[in-house]
């Protein structure tokens, strides 16, 4: 691991272009395993390659860092970026740690302040404003909506330079103590993977035994332990399998699907 | 084409319509089993546990609230209250909390010589553990 501090410094075109990438294309590589994974490596892609350089060991170590599972609020997103680039940008691979703590750590809170501000607040005060405007015959309502989403996307645009400088003087002023944070950033992060687990992972028993005239309802038995103890059973099912030798994470989610498929199909487990 | 597909999905297929919507419910799992494989859980288990057990049971809570609101509501027209689902944000909120009383506890010391270089040392093993077996860490006692 040599050459470990990149001398790389982001410029304006890097913020452009990470905010057209992260505007046109965030989503668009969405999937039910680790979700806006994808997205956030591209929207960085670019910043990456200056940062570590084309073919280097530690560009690798780092895509595979920002492929883990990541989710949050897509008009917050490059808040995170913003940090997480200023971050690798002073420390480079030395920084990984904190990097990964702060983004699981941050996503969980972003995606709520977001889901509740952009997803349902924003839409209900205008759409309301609109939808009764329109019934009296006026489109200006509409316009306001328009407007208002196109100041959306002014937000979405300035957040992002915003964060990059808030993230370098993290950096700068808490040197010393960047291992302390780091530790705590991970302990929200795992604190919030624990939160997740108990809200994302929506299965449960669906099979009800008859035994002679009397029906056994498992998940009513199993919620009497600890709610949602199906899902932390799965969760640590895949983690003890990741940990298993020749096991990739494209097998553990093929023997998921299997599994998935037939116990569902059987109507052993089903949806929430 | 479409319609024939939808129609054997709703009758003769519709085990494996029924399996695909359990799978996409349960993938996330496997997102968040990976996740874990690259945090500290090992040192970090209590705070896994408290996430885990807060959340559900709050969440069990304001469902099952929400259902008996739903019901009243049903009932008895005068019944006008509403009630929200579990605020996410709330969560992480005293996960903050938690994340600032472990920072506060971390002794402030200049760079202490072993312990940098251990925790340097470490981070190697594991990244090398990294390249060798496809993303997987075999070892995350960091």
């Amino acid at each position: 691991m040599t050459n470990s501090k990149p001398k790389y410094k982001l410029t304006n075109k890097d913020f452009k272009q990470i905010n057209l990438r992260s505007l046109f294309g965030y989503q668009l590589g969405w999937n039910y395993e680790r979700m806006q994974n994808t997205g956030y490596l591209y929207t960085i892609l670019p910043q990456l390659r200056k940062i570590y350089g084309d073919d280097s060991p530690e560009l690798k170590e780092m895509m595979k860092l920002h492929t883990q599972f990541f989710n949050t609020s897509n008009f917050f997103n490059t808040i995170i970026t913003g940090i997480d680039l200023a971050i690798e940008e002073n420390e480079g691979i030395a920084g990984k740690d904190t990097v990964e703590g702060l983004k699981v750590g941050l996503m969980g809170p972003f995606a709520a302040i977001g889901d509740s501000i952009f997803a349902s607040l924003i839409p209900t005060i205008f759409g309301a404003l609109a939808a009764s405007m329109a019934a009296q015959g006026n489109p200006i309502g509409v316009l306001i909506w328009v407007a208002a989403s196109l100041l959306i996307c002014v937000f979405r645009w300035k957040q992002l330079g915003f964060a990059y400088k808030q993230g370098v003087s993290l950096v700068t002023d808490m040197r010393d103590r960047l291992n302390a944070l780091t530790d705590s950033a991970t302990v929200l992060g795992v604190f919030m993977v624990g939160a997740l687990v108990a809200t994302m992972v929506n299965v449960k028993f669906g099979w009800v035994p008859k035994i002679g005239k009397v029906s056994m309802n498992i998940q009513n038995n199993l919620d009497m332990i600890i709610p949602k103890l199906l899902p932390a059973l799965i969760v640590g099912f895949v983690y003890w399998l990741l940990g298993k030798k020749k096991m990739t994470s494209t097998k553990a989610i093929l023997i998921v699907l299997v599994l998935c498929v037939a116990l569902g199909g059987m109507g052993i487990l089903a949806k929430v | 084409m479409v319609q024939t597909i939808a129609t054997a999905l709703n009758e003769d297929l519709k085990w494996l319509g029924t399996g695909l919507t359990v799978a996409g419910a349960t993938l996330p799992a496997v997102g968040f089993a990976i996740l874990l494989r690259y945090l500290p859980v090992k040192k970090h288990i209590a705070y896994l546990i408290l996430g885990f057990t807060i959340t559900t049971l709050f969440s069990v809570l304001f469902t099952n609230i929400q259902t008996i609101g739903t019901g009243l509501a049903a009932v008895n027209k005068s019944f006008t209250s509403v009630f929200n689902g579990l605020p996410m944000l709330a969560i992480a909120m005293i996960g903050l909390a938690l994340a600032i009383l472990h920072y506060k506890n971390i002794p402030i010391k200049k760079p202490v010589a072993a312990g940098t270089t251990d925790k340097k040392a470490n981070t190697e093993k594991v990244s090398s553990n990294v390249n060798n077996n496809e993303g997987e860490i075999t070892d995350d006692e960091l």
